[in-house]
């Protein structure tokens, strides 16, 4: 599919209907994971893909200049969440000024309040990364996979391992991490 | 969402902060892509996963890489929504949906957005001063008091005069929604007047008029003296 894909990104370019067609489920998926975080309902995410396809056949295709499939999926990723980001700022610029009160108050109060000791966010990011990083690299992938928003089915697919044992390592992880923080009084 | 996800989802974005200019030990994208597709050469790969070891961002791009290549790889087919898009995007340009998307992703990074309540109170401001200034100008009365009749003396005489004639014609300028007219009017001695009226035409070409209005004269390097104003008031005479 890797060469195929490049070839239909050049034939989109060209103009060609059929071509746009092909490409159209590969960016579909590449659209929904990319934005995973961000949380969107399905009608918010179909509304930012075809926003995203919109520019993209409007002439940003042709913004491409890579030349490998990774390149591709970076820069397809890119234009999706930007526009996932426009929305979100739309969304939010507009959202009842209780709401936003609250999100403020939730944030600037550290595990909800409940936190024995308060510690600036900066450093408990700080020691976050240090402990991340001096986990074993499958934990630190596991980490990184569970934070960008992968399902344990997702994880599981791409790390091999069954969805049951990804479940329970995450969670043990998790819990690791929390001790770590709380001991810290990051929480 | 506790501290714990909240620190995570900052890390995450500075790890892809960092990703977007990434640091001249770092691999390249195109290269973490061979890797996760299975295509570099063992030597290749041990250094990449090397350095993945030691470099967090980097081993954040990499599982994100991987991710999007296995959607490549088994993508599920696209949604109805998206399909419509795409259809009315090459089969139907003129579409107006299809136009507000492209507009509105054109627009997007240029303009000022503007709350709705704000574009509604402007529409709702601009209304009541057209109806405001509707009120101010008025109407023409209904009968015209004195039928003394007069050539102007000075043309350019700005104050109410009545002249008479005969109408040469009537054409229509309603403008915005507001009825109007246009009469020429010849006199005895070959003057012309073009006067603008409001509301609709209540003379015809050929009718012998009295017209009180507010004139002017009109440049015109040729030809009997042409005057321009505005009818207050306009009457036939037979």
């Amino acid at each position: 599919m890797s060469a195929g894909l490049l070839d239909v990104v050049r034939r989109c370019r060209g103009g060609e209907p059929d071509a746009w067609r092909a490409l159209l489920p590969t960016f579909q998926e590449i659209g929904r994971r990319s934005v995973r975080s961000f949380r969107l309902s399905a009608a918010d995410l179909d509304d930012v893909l075809a926003d995203a396809l919109t520019s993209l056949y409007a002439g940003g295709l042709s913004q491409f200049r890579g030349g490998s499939t990774a390149e591709l999926v970076a820069f397809l990723r890119a234009v999706v969440r930007n526009r996932a980001l426009d929305f979100v700022k739309e969304r939010n610029r507009w959202a009842p000024s209780d709401a936003l009160d609250q999100m403020d108050e939730a944030a600037a109060a550290p595990g909800g309040g409940s936190a024995p000791v308060d510690i600036a966010d900066d450093e408990c990011l700080a020691f976050l990364q240090q402990e991340v990083a001096t986990l074993e690299r499958k934990d630190r992938e596991l980490y990184l996979m569970k934070a960008r928003g992968l399902k344990e089915r997702e994880i599981a697919e791409q790390t091999g391992r069954p969805a049951g044992t990804v479940a329970s390592q995450i969670a043990r992880l998790l819990e690791r991490l929390r001790e770590r923080l709380r001991a810290r009084g990051c929480l | 969402m506790d501290r714990l996800d909240r620190l995570t989802e900052r890390l995450i974005g500075d790890l892809d902060r960092h990703a977007e200019s990434p640091a001249s030990a770092c691999v390249e994208l195109a290269v973490l892509g061979e890797r996760a597709a299975g295509g570099l050469t063992s030597a290749a790969q041990a250094r990449v996963d090397a350095h993945l070891d030691e470099c967090l961002a980097c081993l954040n791009a990499f599982i994100e890489v991987r991710d999007l290549l296995q959607g490549v790889a088994a993508p599920a087919p696209a949604s109805a929504g998206l399909r419509r898009t795409l259809d009315e995007l090459i089969g139907e340009a003129s579409s107006p949906r299809v136009w507000r998307r492209v507009v509105d992703a054109l627009r997007r990074p240029l303009v000022l957005r503007v709350p709705a309540w704000t574009a509604a109170a402007a529409a709702v401001a601009g209304l009541l001063l057209t109806w405001a200034t509707l009120q101010t100008v008025g109407r023409p009365g209904g009968t015209v008091e004195s039928p003394s009749v007069d050539r102007l003396a000075p043309a350019n005489a700005r104050t109410e005069r009545t002249i008479a004639g005969v109408v040469s014609s009537v054409r229509d300028a309603t403008s915005n929604g507001v009825d109007a007219h246009v009469v020429s009017v010849t006199d005895a001695s070959g003057a012309t007047y073009v006067l603008f009226a409001w509301g609709w035409p209540t003379v015809h070409a050929g009718e012998s008029v009295e017209v009180v209005g507010i004139f002017t004269r009109a440049d015109q390097s040729s030809g009997g003296p042409v005057y321009q104003g505005v009818a207050t008031a306009l009457r036939r005479t037979r």
